[in-house]
């Protein structure tokens, strides 16, 4: 089966998961994208070098990415990408052989193809996971930056007495409530932040 | 000093503490006020199955943004415990709130617009006040997709799915057809409040039926194959990723939690598929 054929499977495949875990109906699309790419990578990998592990891990990773740059742009959890995607990667086939393996009471066998379904899911957590914190690391330093410019946009106020008397302390509230607005458009709101700080100057 | 003198100096001082509880007393009914949303958009999140540290995040910037400068949430998704006060260094204002959740689903559309409200909240488009309207219109929102919808597209996931692992035409035919009616016999059962063990066991028990029944109609059709699809819809693969996601990243608690549930959902449908099979080979030794 080419890999175009299965990309359209998986795709088709992940969209009905994700009706099955109630997600929003403008995301469907994108979700099915994500799940079909993922899978394609795992299929690519499994098949080159014959490990479902280190394919599962791979795939998971590849997964993770989409899914944040979607959550990006689409302004939603990127759960609502992710769990659907991770559907058709997760061990299931091998839950089902391990149960056999017990009905037929070889348990060697079923120890071997048990614990093949618990590296799996590590995998699959493992890639998840390493993406998402490395993003979450650059992410706070972006939000580190937002607060040392929150403070810049302050003084400015101050300056040109925009700000009223203001003592210290309340100085120090106006400053977390512009790094909380702050931190949010940079989050979430990419080209809102750009603009931004491009009327930074004119204050 | 005289009598009138004093007089006037005790009435100027009770008219100042009466002042000074009233303020108080509005102050804390605020801080409650913020309390209880953040609670309700917290439980939200939990009951529709988000990762715990969204839900962590979510407390923290509500109650933030309202000027509490001290916010200490714990999160599992079995209960809530949410503490707040105005400032670090004195803490006469106390306030902690308490929350049991008692059953949990997936509705990631839910999640969305509750992650979509704390946006807003934050950046102060609407009032406390407001915000509780707006979550309460989120809570009570029907599903996105009715029961009958859920259970033709779960169809479509597996059929196409068994296509993946390498189904044939009358393979892919015969799980959609048996998915298509254990996830609806499923989606019933949970509707019905029965325990996550017993609905599971159903559907591993409808999915395993169906796919003899199946697989004796066509020598082409592979039981192997048809049960797979059938089990793909329920294997609790979201909470084993998300529990050792919550375990990698600290929050221990809610991944065993998550971890424990997830050991249940597949022990159950084990026992389901595990049952009928076990029944059908005994039952071909004497026919």
């Amino acid at each position: 089966m080419s890999i175009a054929l299965k990309f359209v499977y998986a795709y088709i495949a992940t969209i009905g998961f994700a009706v099955l875990f109630q997600v929003p109906k403008k995301t469907l699309l994108r979700s099915g994208f994500a799940g079909a790419f993922g899978w394609s990578v795992f299929n690519v990998i499994n098949q080159e070098f014959d490990s479902v592990v280190v394919a599962t891990f791979l795939a998971a990773m590849v997964l993770a990415m989409i899914g944040e740059r979607f959550a990006r742009t689409e302004k939603q959890p990127f759960t609502v990408f992710i769990i659907p995607g991770i559907v058709p990667l997760v061990p299931g086939v091998a839950l089902y052989n391990t149960m056999i393996a017990i009905l037929e009471e070889n348990y060697s066998l079923a120890a071997e193809v048990g614990s093949e379904a618990i590296l799996i899911a590590l995998a699959i957590s493992g890639g998840l996971t390493i993406v998402l914190s490395v993003n979450a690391y650059l992410r706070k330093k972006r939000m580190a930056l937002a607060g040392k410019r929150a403070i810049k946009i302050q003084e400015k106020k101050n300056k040109l007495g925009k700000g009223k008397e203001l003592d210290l302390e309340e100085q120090q509230k106006e400053i977390e409530k512009t790094k909380l607005e702050e931190y949010y458009k940079e989050q979430f709101y990419d080209d809102e932040a750009q603009d931004y700080s491009g009327n930074e100057e004119e204050i | 000093m005289d009598e009138k003198a004093l007089e006037e100096l005790r009435e100027s001082i009770r008219k100042e503490v009466k002042e000074a509880m009233h303020e108080e007393h509005a102050l804390a009914t605020r801080q409650k006020e913020i309390l209880i949303m953040a609670i309700y958009a917290a439980e939200i999140m939990v009951r529709n199955g988000s990762e715990t540290y969204r839900v962590e995040d979510t407390i923290m910037r509500i109650c933030k943004s309202e000027g509490l400068d001290y916010v200490e949430a714990l999160v599992t998704p079995t209960g809530i415990l949410v503490s707040i006060d105005q400032s670090h260094s004195s803490q006469h204002h106390m306030l902690t709130f308490n929350k049991r959740i008692q059953n949990r689903m997936i509705n990631l559309e839910k999640v969305s617009e509750v992650n979509d409200f704390s946006r807003r909240f934050v950046v102060k488009e609407m009032s406390v006040e407001q915000g509780m309207q707006r979550l309460r219109e989120i809570d009570d929102k029907a599903f996105p997709y009715p029961i009958s919808t859920q259970a033709l597209s779960a169809g479509v996931a597996s059929g196409f799915f068994v296509l993946l692992v390498g189904a044939n035409f009358l393979e892919f035919i015969s799980a959609l057809l048996s998915t298509i009616i254990m996830t609806f016999v499923l989606g019933v059962l949970i509707k019905r409040e029965f325990s996550y063990f017993f609905a599971h066991l159903s559907g591993g028990m409808i999915a395993a039926s169906l796919a003899i029944f199946a697989s004796n109609l066509h020598p082409d059709i592979r039981m192997n194959l048809v049960i797979i699809g059938g089990i793909m819809v329920m294997v609790p693969g979201v909470a084993i990723t998300n529990g050792l996601r919550d375990t990698i990243a600290g929050d221990l608690m809610s991944g065993i939690i998550r971890g424990v549930e997830a050991v249940i959902i597949a022990v159950s449908i084990a026992f389901g598929v595990g049952f009928v099979l076990n029944i059908w080979n005994v039952a071909q030794r004497f026919l």
